[in-house]
């Protein structure tokens, strides 16, 4: 038990993260900071609080509590937050009445770890199992390895969703543990994406193209966003580059906007692509460009 | 025109009980026939209760009008708006009540309405959980049945054993069956008059003609049957037949011979099913009409067939919450069944319901049934179990076990009304720890356990004066071998039900009260109990702590896992295996019906942040807005208790939201959770599906969901139905999805 790992949130009774029932532990940290992210709360790297302004009831519980002063009460009897002065302990979070204070990060050990993974054990059944997403969970990928290697000792079921934009070393020590790879293709063309993302796509194709000449079982999710990625030239480039591949599916999600209340809960800027929601037909449209290129694509 | 007729007749079915036209010549009015049911009861006052119920429901059979349409398959009865409150129940069986009541358990009587009042228990004499032995009613149909007691009588006279019960409970079956037939014959003259014109009467005459004759010989025979049989037993005689049976082995056998001998076509049968599915539709009341699909047979087979398939799909077409359907879930059910199944129930069709087969069998077994009657036995009412055929089941009293933390901070008393309601456990300062507490409120608990058994008790045997029961009698052979009521010891098996409701509110408010006063100490039991006597008035913020405060029930933590299991353990303990002053025995049930909700309104604030008046916890599931840790934790909370002892019921509700559901993925989610559930103990499980931004919607915009239903408890209601503070919960749990 060398490592620890900064959790930022568990999904039990996950559906959408890799085969059957699963649990989802979702590690802190992200090297890539897309700009439809519906996980902001993902790519720091360490604690940080979240205040939901509508929840707020104006109690003042969190004023008592505070050790920096950070939560005042106004005059007029309103919450004030100073975020600068917060340095995250969640002490504010814990005595919240209307739960508008939420704390995203928290270090776990490998036992503490281990005994979230563990509690729907009986749900897992013969496909389901154990997800480490993120944020990018490779970020943390010994703290990953030792988990999915106790569990894997216990039979359960592994798989890591990942960016992959991470050195190859991350994700070899996770090679040996891992059932199932999420793996994330957002933009194939290199400019465009760093453009979305903060970084180029190059390391994140050549780790996958190693993956899968290794044999990994594999999954690619295709974020589609549109305006940003969902241009059917780009999507086509896509498919020629995944049946190259050794890929068992890839899974096209459609872009929602539902995560914008948090870029303002955690006080930074709204990046999200004010656009709709992708179609039915547009979806469709995006499968069946990937299937011409000899992909088995679903929409997500 | 015969067949493909269900939407051009629909207008006529869908009116049929709800709105009806009735030629006066073919019988009384409602109001007459209550006026003549009134004097039957003043006329008979000397008679022995049998007798006057037999005379009572001849006369409904013999005067109530009737209506053979073109536009149904299935007869029409008169005064539904009358029949559904159970005429004869409430001008002749009420007044027995009464008059048992003063006769043997007057103080046991003013006992009960005092806790009723309370809401500490709730209990009335029911006799509404039985099932007829739907094998004998199809195998020998109303003539056959009539004579198999006629030839038990003649036996029992040749052996010199007719007593004088005997006599009465032999002519009481005489007098119902001899009225049934006339019936029938009614009905036929009717139905052959009208036959000279269309074609579908000429066809029910046929049908009815059969009945009067014999027993059903093909599917329609057999689902007029059916009909009939329950409508006359649940409305007239006044004794709900808690199901219509294992539809798809019922009418398996007619409809096999049907398509081998060219009577039917699948799809005229189908359509018949649809008309039949219908009429439990348009009589529609909150408690429903249940029916039941699937099982295996001794080997382990499944017994799932063609028409399981066929009813399923014809429910579905249709759009039905009633009847509700109940599934017999076991590793045999054959994967396309199951996918069928759960993917109506994600589409909306939450008045299915799930019932696990292996836990059921165990739980029957131990007490003291045969494993073949386990394997065999009925699904009924909501999600309750019986041994077919020669079983009754009376869901006796209820008892409010979240009542027990407000007896005890008032030394034993009603909060609201200052009654005494139960045992003097000592002023609030001599509980020093929350031991102390928990002791005090397992004596509440135990008092309120034998004041439902001596209350109910205090009547139940006494049920041939009560409500004796000829119709329901005739079909169990044991019954009518021995020549006595099925309800007073004429059943192998008699289980009396007590209902153990608002275990998790129970067990959150026994955390908030060890929380706040023992572990913090930030309250004594004197100060909290001022703040729920001012119903929280002045300690908003408290309030909302105590409600958000994580130790509540369903969200698998250690310690309330633990309470949960000792309180309903402790509860069942008192009261399995206990006989039953019918001969019978008591059963424990986790089943609350709507009194979440009742005793809830009689109910003082609670320590977890309750108001007063606000409902408690349903069924075995956590309080509303507290499952914080999701569907697995529920269900590995509650599978913390030993399932086994909850033969009466032990059902959980579960709701997810769509995304949770939707595809193949969902589909396998669906199905692992409910393999789990049963692997891990539970007897039964029913699924809410629903997104809370569709809820919001509909009550914004109730015109455009008038089909959206909810599953209540053992039953469902339209969304648009439900008072607006219901819907208010609804839409906060979904909010935790």
């Amino acid at each position: 038990m060398k490592y620890k790992a900064m959790l930022m949130d568990v999904k039990r009774f996950a559906i959408h993260d890799g085969p059957g029932i699963r649990t989802t532990l979702f590690l802190k940290g992200c090297p890539l900071k897309c700009v439809w992210c519906h996980n902001p709360e993902g790519i720091w790297p360490k604690p940080q609080m979240a205040y939901y302004l509508h929840k707020c009831i104006d109690c003042g519980e969190c004023v008592s509590v505070c050790p920096t002063g950070a939560q005042t009460m106004t005059e007029e009897g309103r919450h004030s937050f100073d975020r600068e002065r917060c340095i995250a302990c969640g002490a504010c979070a814990e005595v919240c009445l209307g739960e508008a204070m939420l704390r995203y990060g928290r270090t776990v050990d490998l036992e503490q770890a281990l005994a979230i993974a563990l509690e729907d054990a009986a749900f897992y059944g013969s496909t389901g199992g154990v997800t480490v997403s993120g944020g990018e969970p490779l970020l943390q990928a010994e703290f990953v390895a030792e988990l999915l290697t106790a569990l894997k000792a216990r039979g359960i079921h592994t798989a890591v969703d990942t960016c992959g934009c991470v050195p190859w070393e991350k994700v070899e020590k996770v090679l040996p543990c891992t059932d199932m790879f999420l793996y994330d293709i957002k933009h194939m063309d290199p400019r465009q994406h760093r453009q979305l993302t903060g970084r180029s796509n190059e390391r994140i194709l050549s780790n996958l193209i190693r993956l899968s000449e290794l044999g990994a079982r594999i999954e690619v999710r295709f974020p589609m966003v549109p305006g940003c990625n969902d241009d059917m030239e780009q999507i086509a480039q896509m498919g020629v580059f995944l049946s190259g591949l050794h890929i068992e599916r890839v899974k096209v999600l459609a872009y929602h906007s539902m995560a914008r209340a948090k870029y303002a809960a955690l006080g930074a800027e709204d990046t999200m692509p004010r656009v709709d929601t992708p179609t039915s037909d547009e979806m469709r449209a995006a499968v069946e460009q990937l299937r011409q290129m000899g992909v088995n694509a679903v929409s997500g | 025109m015969m067949w493909n007729t269900f939407e051009q007749d629909k207008p006529y079915l869908e009116s049929k009980y709800l709105n009806p036209t009735f030629d006066p010549n073919t019988g009384l009015s409602a109001e007459e026939l209550l006026a003549g049911l009134e004097k039957i009861y003043a006329d008979t006052r000397a008679l022995p209760h049998p007798t006057v119920k037999a005379m009572a429901v001849a006369y409904v059979l013999d005067h109530v009008r009737i209506n053979v349409s073109p536009h149904d398959w299935f007869v029409g009865i008169d005064g539904w708006r009358f029949l559904r409150d159970r005429m004869v129940h409430k001008t002749i069986i009420m007044k027995w009540q009464e008059e048992v009541y003063q006769k043997y358990a007057s103080e046991e009587r003013r006992r009960m309405k005092i806790h009723n009042a309370c809401g500490s228990l709730s209990i009335w004499p029911d006799y509404d959980h039985s099932v007829p032995d739907w094998k004998a009613v199809l195998k020998l149909g109303f003539p056959g049945l009539r004579q198999r007691a006629k030839d038990c009588r003649e036996r029992h006279r040749e052996a010199g054993t007719l007593t004088a019960e005997r006599e009465i409970y032999y002519d009481a079956i005489e007098t119902e069956y001899a009225a049934i037939l006339r019936f029938l014959a009614r009905l036929q003259a009717q139905a052959e008059e009208k036959g000279r014109q269309y074609p579908r009467c000429a066809m029910t005459a046929k049908c009815l003609k059969t009945l009067m004759e014999g027993a059903p010989t093909n599917s329609y025979e057999m689902l007029q049957l059916d009909y009939l049989f329950f409508f006359i037993a649940e409305y007239f005689d006044g004794l709900q037949v808690r199901s219509f049976g294992n539809l798809d082995q019922m009418l398996y056998p007619f409809y096999q011979k049907d398509l081998q001998e060219g009577v039917f076509t699948d799809s005229q049968i189908r359509e018949l099913v649809s008309y039949f599915l219908q009429q439990a539709h348009v009589m529609h009341h909150y408690w429903g009409h249940p029916l039941y699909l699937g099982g295996s047979d001794e080997t382990g087979k499944t017994l799932i067939n063609p028409v399981s398939y066929l009813i399923l799909e014809e429910f579905d077409r249709m759009g039905l919450y009633d009847p509700k359907i109940q599934i017999k879930w076991d590793k045999a059910l054959p994967e396309a069944f199951v996918n069928q199944v759960l993917d109506m129930i994600r589409r909306g069709h939450n008045s299915i319901a799930i019932v696990c087969m292996p836990n059921v069998i165990k739980a029957m077994m131990s007490f003291g049934v045969t494993e073949r009657e386990a394997q065999e036995c009925v699904v009924s009412g909501c999600y309750e179990v019986q041994v077919a055929g020669n079983s009754t089941q009376t869901a006796a009293g209820h008892i409010n076990m979240a009542k027990g933390v407000e007896m005890v901070l008032n030394n034993g008393r009603d909060a609201l009304t200052g009654q005494m309601i139960g045992v003097e456990t000592g002023g609030l300062e001599e509980f020093t720890s929350f031991d102390a507490f928990y002791e005090a409120y397992l004596k509440q608990i135990r008092f309120l356990t034998q004041e439902a058994l001596t209350i109910s008790g205090s009547v139940e045997g006494h049920f041939l004066e009560l409500n004796p029961a000829p119709m329901f009698s005739s079909t169990v052979y044991n019954s009518v071998q021995q020549g006595r009521d099925a309800y007073a010891g004429g059943c192998k098996y008699m289980f009396t039900s007590i209902l153990v409701c608002n275990v998790a509110s129970a067990v959150n408010a026994l955390m908030a009260v060890k929380e706040l006063v023992y572990d913090t100490g930030e309250y004594t039991l004197t100060q909290l109990n001022e703040i729920l006597e001012k119903d929280w008035e002045g300690h908003d913020r408290l309030r909302l702590r105590m409600k958000r405060s994580h130790e509540k029930f369903g969200n698998h933590q250690a310690l309330s896992d633990r309470y949960g299991a000792a309180i309903a353990s402790f509860v069942a303990n008192q009261i399995n295996m206990k006989p039953s002053q019918n001969n019978g025995y008591y059963i424990t049930s986790l089943h609350c019906a709507r009194q979440f909700i009742e005793m809830g309104k009689r109910s003082a604030a609670s320590p977890e942040g309750r108001k007063r008046g606000e409902e408690y916890s349903k069924n075995i599931s956590a309080a509303m807005g507290t499952n914080w840790a999701g569907t697995t934790a529920l269900i590995e909370s509650v599978t913390e208790l030993n399932t086994t002892q909850f033969l009466g019921d032990f059902p959980l509700d579960v709701m997810l939201h769509p995304s949770a559901a939707q595809g193949e993925e969902g589909l396998a989610a669906m199905k692992q959770l409910i393999q789990t559930y049963s692997d891990r103990g539970g007897l039964a499980i029913h699924f809410n599906v629903m997104d809370v931004e569709v809820l919001r919607d509909a009550q914004k915009h109730p015109e455009k969901y008038e089909d959206l239903q909810v599953r209540v408890c053992g039953w469902n209601v339209l969304w648009n139905n439900l008072p607006l503070s219901e819907q208010e919960q609804y839409i906060a749990q979904a909010q935790l999805l």
